[in-house]
């Protein structure tokens, strides 16, 4: 039996009277992939959000292993050893495509404002550091070749995997994924999907939130289905195919014939 | 190696072509100079939370009035040692940059500005009314000069190695600055505060970072200004001036220290080469901002950048085209 990574305790969030998120608990196991699914407004990002420290939950609480993440704040989760991408892409426009792989890295560095300035040597041991394991990182996501290129001038697709690239280099356990299959056309999803098994198989737990069901079928081990902020359903995938609940809800009746 | 060796001879050509320039110059164009030197100090400083960190400032004014009547008053009426009073400095900008950078973390764009503003116009009104402390309108006098061990700086002459010496410093300190794993965080929170924060950057102290060292820049620029001046008063700390030092990260190229130096030295040297047109030399500057804005918004650096890039590939091209 493997132990719980990331669970959630009857987590609750309102905006006002709404309540997006509404005594959610749903625990990931490590060294797995986990998909939370549920139609459009169903508080799937708000959860991602929550995880992250974005927005305070309104009640219940979160835990990374043993840690508390309730009231952390968004940077000190970062560090905790979770990643994440975003739904919508969120890069430095302006920097290159190594640089924005290295910032990922600023946290594991060490020396201070007035020590990059007065310990020379060290300085550059520490540059040339961040500045190999990111272009590892670059080389393992496939991006080596666009080290260089401005990170705005690059084709949707690879910021995309350019945001993984990041995420990754903050030495995650967990990464939380904000639709990482949207807006790929079905070769670059199938690559994608590809790198995301080889994260897998690398030793780090996936926390995914998708909208396409190839890339949830194919690769989740377990599913969480939520609709108006509420689980409805969860287990492995053929079980979630078969649930008449969430056919009802999500699915829709084609998958009824999925076998 | 190699490389370094080139940039250092570069730098040794640059910086005694500028002494032997100054020592045969007239007062004016030394003057000039002076001002240009303070300005790349005080640009420098302002790259850093405007420039990277996309925070507007238009308190430049302001802290360097601070830098300056702090000076002016340890060196004047509390007669302290200019050395000791140029530390004094970086209290300063320390105070300052906390002071001003906890109520802007939870501002933006124009409201930020507006902040700013208003502290500039304190720190202005201050200077103007505490007449006991800062002379009032008629300003503080017989301010003293940092002098080495090796001779008393009376002349401008010898001040104005000082003066370079700084700024020299400056620009190396900057450029480390900016090109390290700091100015890539810097560049971060401006492109994506929410990326940046998951990736572990912790952006309140970032920004307070970025605040403190633009302060401590203005500050000191604020310091070396009284000295070379040896007199200040409120009328040079208005809020127009912050405006001109926003121009001058502008026009030179945001983000880059060899940007920021073009934008000090085009914005200081500009207006005096205009000068004999009397009247009308602020509209042509004006005019000449306004243009530039419009058609390279980026500033001048990068399109030099991109200039000679493209002129190498040229070459290049023809002497690969001249061979076969």
């Amino acid at each position: 039996m493997s132990s719980i990574i990331l669970s959630l305790q009857n987590v609750t969030k309102k905006f006002g009277g709404l309540v997006a998120v509404n005594d959610l608990s749903l625990q990931v196991k490590e060294h797995s992939i986990h998909a939370l699914i549920g139609p459009n407004g169903s508080g799937k990002t708000t959860t991602t959000n929550m995880i992250e420290g974005v927005f305070p939950v309104t009640s219940g609480k979160i835990f990374y292993k043993d840690i508390e993440l309730t009231n952390m704040k968004t940077h000190q989760i970062a560090r905790v050893g979770i990643g994440r991408t975003f739904q919508n892409i969120k890069l430095y426009d302006t920097m290159t495509a190594l640089e924005n792989v290295m910032v990922g890295g600023h946290q594991h560095t060490q020396l201070s404002l007035l020590g990059t300035l007065l310990k020379v040597r060290e300085a550059a041991r520490e540059e040339k550091m961040l500045k190999e394991k990111a272009e590892a990182m670059l080389e393992y996501i496939g991006l080596i070749d666009v080290r260089n290129e401005i990170v705005k001038n690059l084709p949707y697709g690879k910021k995309k995997l350019l945001e993984l690239a990041r995420a990754l280099m903050t030495d995650p356990e967990l990464i939380l994924l904000d639709e990482p299959a949207a807006g790929l056309n079905p070769s670059e999803r199938a690559g994608f999907v590809n790198i995301l098994e080889r994260i897998y198989n690398d030793g780090k737990t996936l926390f995914l939130i998708e909208h396409n069901m190839d890339v949830v079928m194919n690769i989740s081990q377990m599913i969480t289905v939520i609709n108006f902020g509420a689980k409805i359903a969860e287990g492995t995938p053929k079980e979630i195919q078969h649930n008449p609940e969430v056919i009802k809800a999500y699915l829709g009746d084609r998958y009824k014939v999925v076998k | 190696m190699k490389k370094r060796i080139r940039m250092v001879l570069i730098w040794i050509v640059i910086l005694t072509a500028l002494i032997i320039f100054f020592k045969q110059s007239n007062t004016y164009i030394q003057s000039v100079i002076n001002q240009l030197l303070c300005n790349i100090i005080l640009v420098l400083g302002l790259n850093f939370i405007t420039g990277l960190t996309g925070q507007m400032n238009l308190a430049t004014a302001g802290m360097l009035a601070l830098g300056a009547y702090t000076y002016g008053i340890l060196t004047t009426s509390a007669g302290w040692n200019p050395w000791v009073a140029l530390l004094a400095m970086f209290a300063v900008g320390l105070a300052v940059g906390r002071g001003l950078g906890y109520p802007s973390l939870r501002l933006k764009g124009f409201y930020l500005s507006l902040t700013t503003i208003g502290f500039a116009e304190i720190v202005r009104l201050l200077a103007t009314n505490l007449t006991d402390l800062t002379g009032g309108v008629n300003g503080l006098n017989y301010i003293r000069r940092l002098e080495t061990f090796f001779y008393k700086s009376e002349a401008k002459n010898d001040y104005f190695m000082i003066l370079l010496a700084f700024t020299v410093l400056a620009i190396l300190v900057a450029y480390k600055i900016v090109n390290s794993k700091w100015g890539r965080a810097y560049k971060a929170i401006r492109d994506n505060m929410e990326a940046a924060e998951a990736s572990g950057i912790d952006i309140s102290k970032i920004k307070i970072q970025a605040f403190t060292l633009s302060s401590i820049y203005s500050a000191i620029a604020g310091a070396l200004y009284a000295g070379f001046n040896m007199y200040i008063n409120p009328t040079s700390f208005t809020v127009a001036a912050s405006q001109n030092y926003v121009a001058m990260l502008m026009i030179g190229g945001i983000g880059s220290v060899p940007g920021n130096i073009l934008g000090a030295t085009i914005v200081t040297v500009l207006p005096e080469l205009l000068r004999k047109y009397q009247d009308y030399y602020w509209i042509l500057f004006c005019t000449i901002c306004l243009v530039m804005a419009i058609l390279v918004p980026d500033g001048i650096y990068p399109l030099l950048k991109k200039t000679v890039l493209w002129l190498k590939k040229k070459l290049v091209k023809k002497s690969a085209a001249g061979e076969g």
